[in-house]
């Protein structure tokens, strides 16, 4: 029989008022037992981060329990005195955060950080003890050379090491019940899958319960034990991961589910169709210095970069942050300037383009980038964001709205969005507006810079669906940029993978998946998150 | 070696704006109306026929503008600044002589400034939306409008004329010469109380409302939730984890203000008859003594980039990001 | 708009500072009918007080009314406060500007001769300016125009940064709006609102200036000035308080004034901040 480590009952979170709805939480029960991970999945405005913040009383200050219980081996939190409270914090119920960048204090050496919650709780242990258990627990969160990192300042750590280091914060004191808030959502994959697996083995070694909260399928798939979906502040359904992922019994569960891209068949073959943009060659060195006489900085973004996209193609670049990929971007249309290299499209040199040349190469060379919320301009209708593009080639302004009106209702919005603003429209709405204001230009070639990125997995499959739907129609060739390797399977023909400005390896997309010759995207491959549960998944499904 | 770097660029960067400043000297004799010789000699001197000659050979004002600006030039870096014929004396002397009090002024002011501004705008954001927030707000609102010259009457009107607890001018009793050097000290920290409150007056409540609405944008920060998260006490947490993140931009900001400081002490002592380069300032002012003026603007452009310097170094203390990459 | 302004008004503090501001206005545009004397005539008794002989605010060591003074006053203050920083204003972000958006070596030598001009005492060079240059309206205004624009070119230069980068502008590019388009219509609109509410501030600074320039003897010998009455009141504070304090007073309120204007426009113009 195992114990039950947390019990949340019918909990109930009030939104202020003015809000989009008068509950964050509505009525959420759940349960976490020691010695297992449980994961709450849910997009976003499920609910899911504002249920772990109640837990330690760490909500906003307009977010008030309104009704239920939050049970920790039978005490109920949500009664507890703040003197109480504080006690459990950091001490038996541990967190961890999403952003590993801004959860450390920025002046406080990371060592220090870590003391300081062991202090906390024993204020009695002397500092040479102390200080050995930081080093421990250093070592044991996989922190190479615990003396030095622990001396070190959180901006001269990446951003696994920094997460590394909250983690060995949370374990400090030895916790019965870790909440780890999408503790892998800002990171790489690569660096994602170590987190995952160095939280799975403190797991196991220790008994914890773990509460778990992701958006990402493919995360509960490789760590839960048992799953709790949520959608708009209510379960939609819950059980042993196993038995929920494979046989789901919820619509919604199911929607999920398939909405994870990279599952299909891999696209078949490239085109044989001409090179409509080729790059050859091409470098770019970023050098920022403090001081003339401080030694510059270089970050090479590109080096040697060689590729071709081929006419109604779909090129996919895909790589860690750091990599290059939206700087390649940005070069392509000359938002940035290369230092050297040629990229020709339709045979002709864009680096020599005169200020016209320019314009109409950027009018056949659309883009579309990743923040839906940076992309439109706050000021300007939305009618208005894509008319400007035709108006400046020469459309008159009666034609130019007609077109504009045509491509609203093409990629499903409607012609009434033409007089509305930026803010009144969601992430995924916004995004198909930056597509109906690329497309207004009649473009050949498109290119999405992780355009699909910043959107939940429902929304990022219909639009990818909608961005394929286009290229086919219009017979538009694609750069797509991504860091998602699931979703380059989806769409791309041909993929390009890139790693610190370097191309390690290109091949078609079927060749890539099936006989990866690079170790670096073996290693991205490994690291996708679930992976080997869809792959069984989509052998399951093959065999029906 | 990074540290070598930076003290090098510091350097240049020094020497960079006093030529820069010395330029804007020399720009301003040649844009007057009239001779430049008459202004370089000021207005005193220029009936004196013989010494406006000597003025006219020794800055080569004949020569082309480029020589011209090098000799200048070449004057300032051997501290020459010129010669106050209506006080018969060099300019860089009559400067010398009142750097003591001006320094002792600003810097007890920047400090009182910074400390004050620090703790009174710690405690205001703390208790953000309550009375004594609302009552701090409203005294560094009314402060921060008030012109400096005017506090200082207010203050003597009250504290000296009223009140008569302070003096009201001047550096030292007259008698102070026969006084114990403690005696002294504390007679010169008497006459100092009015001008330094009264110069620091003014950034306090810049300061304070700087550090308030840090603060209150600081405790909303991620590393403060993990703070909570790891169960400190709400002391502890703003110990800890906020005061010193918030009082940075506080520091940096201080930094800028040196040039506004060094201003706010020209009228402060003209005020108090503080015995500085301020009263020395506006005495020229009334004597049209520009060789004087142009020497002070130089050494007080000086004295800013000692205070920023100061700031850096304090910025440094307590961000250990600055100067890291 | 509608919405600004309704943000604008919600907040009491702005509305106070409204009020005040257009009784300052208000005053310096019927000094002349109040008062039709000019304010350096000597229409009184040397030291009378406040009440009386006719004088509201007494007189002067020469008998001059100080109210008419004020009165008066009011106009130099105001005139000088719009045009130097409409001065510093046109300085500073054209320079931001081009800055911000060019960026490179034009970028590092703008921001290099920004900051050194920063550095300098900006009152002392005030008073150096004005000193050489013979002080008068002109001088005052160009003098304090040249010593403010800094702050606002290092805003212009961030603000104009940050919004260059953001992905709207760099689609408008790609749009093929041309350059002068994309900065007129793109990025200067969503750039304005801080520099906006850093002019109004400006505004209330460049008073403080003038008055501080007219208290060391500085000002326009044709107009009186707040700073000028105080400065001349200083020296019999010990017989007369009523010289200093009130011209202070007009000065102090005129200020506050336009520093709750500002920032009530900032709550306005920033609604982030203000939902905070």
């Amino acid at each position: 029989m195992t114990e039950t480590l947390l019990a949340i009952e019918n909990l109930v979170l009030g939104l202020p008022d003015g809000a989009d709805r008068a509950h964050a939480v509505d009525g959420i029960s759940l349960t976490v037992n020691a010695n297992e991970i449980v994961c709450l999945v849910g997009e976003s405005g499920s609910g899911k981060s504002m249920t772990a913040h109640a837990i330690l009383g760490l909500l906003p200050n307009k977010v008030k329990a309104l009704n239920g219980a939050i049970r920790l081996s039978g005490r109920d939190l949500l009664q507890l005195s703040p003197r109480e409270m504080r006690a459990l914090r950091g001490g038996e119920i541990a967190m961890i955060f999403q952003e590993p960048l801004t959860a450390l204090n920025p002046l406080a050496r990371a060592g220090a950080q870590v003391a300081e919650a062991i202090r906390t709780h024993d204020p009695s242990a002397n500092a040479a003890a102390v200080d050995g258990r930081v080093q421990e627990l250093f070592g044991q969160v996989g922190l190479p050379d615990p003396a030095t990192l622990s001396a070190a300042y959180p901006f001269q750590l990446s951003g696994g090491q920094r997460q590394r280091v909250m983690i060995a914060m949370a374990l400090a004191n030895n916790p019965r019940l870790l909440i780890a808030d999408e503790p892998t959502t800002a990171l790489d994959v690569t660096t994602q899958r170590q987190i995952l697996d160095l939280i799975r083995s403190l797991q196991e070694k220790r008994g914890m319960g773990v509460l778990f909260i992701t958006h990402d399928i493919g995360v509960v798939a490789d760590i839960a034990d048992r799953v709790i979906v949520l959608r708009h502040g209510r379960v939609v359904e819950e059980g042993p991961a196993a038995e929920v992922l494979s046989a789901p019994r919820e619509d919604y569960t199911r929607e999920l589910l398939d909405a994870v891209p990279g599952r299909g068949a891999v696209r078949k073959a490239e085109s044989r169709e001409a090179p409509l943009l080729e790059i050859k060659n091409l470098q770019k060195v970023f050098t920022t210095r403090q001081s003339f006489f401080a030694t510059p900085r270089r970050v090479v973004a590109a080096e040697n970069i060689n590729l071709v996209l081929n006419r109604g193609d779909t090129l996919a670049v895909v790589g860690e942050s750091g990599s290059g990929k939206s700087t390649l971007a940005r070069m392509v249309l000359r938002l940035i300037e290369p230092d050297g290299g040629e990229i020709l499209f339709d045979g002709a040199p864009v680096n020599a383009m005169g200020r016209e040349a320019l314009r109409q190469f950027r009018r056949r060379t659309q883009i579309v980038f990743q923040d839906p919320y940076a992309s439109l301009d706050p000021r300007l209708k939305i009618g208005e964001s894509i008319v400007r593009g035709p108006m400046a080639f020469g459309t008159p302004r009666s034609d130019a709205e007609a077109i504009a009106k045509r491509w609203l209702e093409r990629v499903g919005l409607g012609a009434h969005a033409l007089d509305r603003f930026p803010h009144e429209f969601s992430g995924g709405q916004r995004q198909r507006i930056c597509i109906a204001r690329a497309l207004a230009l009649d473009p050949i070639c498109l290119i999405a810079d992780e355009a699909v990125s910043a959107l939940d997995v429902s929304v990022q499959a219909r639009v990818l669906q909608l961005l394929a739907e286009l290229k086919a129609e219009m017979g538009l060739s694609m750069l797509f940029i991504t860091h998602d390797l699931r979703v380059a399977r989806e769409i791309a023909d041909r993929i390009v993978v890139m790693q610190h400005g370097r191309i390690v390896e290109q091949a078609p997309a079927a060749e890539l998946f099936d006989t990866p010759r690079a170790d670096y995207t073996r290693r991205l491959l490994q690291a996708v998150p679930g992976r080997e549960f869809f792959a069984s998944r989509e052998r399951a499904g093959a065999a029906v | 070696m990074p540290i070598i770097s930076s003290l090098l660029a510091k350097l240049t960067g020094i020497i960079l704006t006093i030529l820069v400043i010395a330029t804007i000297n020399f720009v301003l004799v040649h844009s007057a109306p009239g001779d430049p010789a008459l202004v370089i000699a000021g207005q005193s001197g220029d009936t004196d026929v013989k010494f406006i000659e000597q003025v006219r050979t020794e800055y080569g004002l004949d020569q082309p503008y480029l020589v011209q600006l090098g000799t200048y030039l070449g004057k300032v870096v051997r501290f020459d600044l010129g010669y106050s014929y209506r006080q018969r004396r060099a300019v860089s002397d009559l400067i010398l002589d009142r750097l003591g009090p001006t320094l002792l002024l600003t810097l007890t002011a920047f400090f009182l400034s910074l400390i004050g501004g620090v703790f009174f705008g710690a405690f205001a954001g703390l208790r953000h939306g309550k009375w004594s927030d609302l009552a701090i707000s409203l005294v560094s609102l009314l402060l921060y409008a008030t012109p400096v010259f005017w506090l200082g009457l207010m203050l003597v009107l009250i504290f000296s004329v009223q009140l008569e607890w302070l003096p009201a001018f001047g550096y030292a009793n007259i008698r102070a010469a026969s006084y114990s050097t403690f005696g002294y000290a504390m007679d010169v920290a008497r006459h100092l109380i009015l001008p330094a409150v009264t110069l620091s007056a003014i950034y306090m409540a810049v300061y304070t409302r700087l550090m308030r609405s840090s603060l209150i944008e600081i405790s909303h920060e991620d590393h403060v939730r993990t703070a909570r998260a790891k169960g400190l006490t709400e002391g502890r947490i703003l110990r800890g984890h906020m005061l010193r993140n918030a009082a940075v931009p506080v520091v940096t900001f201080a930094g800028l203000q040196a040039g506004a400081l060094i201003g706010g002490a020209v009228v402060v002592e003209t005020v108090f008859s503080w015995p500085g380069l301020g009263r020395l300032t506006f005495d020229a002012v009334t004597a049209r003594d520009y060789p004087v003026l142009l020497g002070l603007f130089l050494v007080m452009s000086v004295m800013v980039i000692a205070v920023n310097l100061l700031t850096d170094l304090l910025h440094r203390l307590i961000d250990p990001r600055v100067g890291a990459h | 708009m509608k919405d600004i302004i309704r943000t604008f008004l919600r907040r009491p503090a702005g509305i106070v500072g409204l009020v005040l501001l257009g009784l300052v206005c208000l005053m310096a545009v019927v000094a002349p009918l109040v008062y039709p004397a000019s304010p350096w005539e000597m229409t009184g008794i040397p030291f009378s007080r406040p009440g009386e002989n006719g004088m509201l605010l007494g007189a002067d060591t020469l008998g001059r009314d100080i109210a008419s003074g004020i009165v008066h006053g009011a106009r130099v203050s105001i005139l000088i406060g719009l045009a130097s920083t409409l001065t510093a204003l046109c300085i500073g972000v054209l320079l931001g500007c081009i800055s911000g958006y060019a960026g490179g070596a034009v970028d590092a030598v703008i921001v290099r001769f920004t900051e050194i001009f920063q550095t300098i005492p900006s009152f002392v060079l005030a008073i150096l300016l004005v000193a050489i240059l013979t002080p008068s309206i002109g001088t005052i205004i160009l003098a304090i125009g040249l010593v403010s624009w800094p702050p606002l070119s290092r805003l212009t230069r961030a603000q104009v940064r940050t919004v260059a980068q953001r992905e709207f502008v760099q689609a408008a590019r790609c749009q093929g709006q041309s350059t002068l388009s994309v900065v007129v219509r793109h990025v200067l609109p969503n750039a304005i609102s801080p520099i906006i509410v850093a002019g109004s501030l400006t505004v209330a600074a460049a008073i403080l200036i003038e008055a501080g320039l007219s208290f060391m003897g500085l000002g326009d010998p044709n107009y009186m000035s707040w700073g000028y009455m105080i400065g001349s009141g200083r020296t019999v504070i010990r017989q007369a308080w009523w010289m200093s304090v009130f011209p202070g007073l007009a000065i102090l309120l005129t200020v506050v004034a336009i520093n709750l204007v500002g920032e009530a426009l900032n709550d306005a113009l920033n609604p982030r901040i203000s939902r905070a």
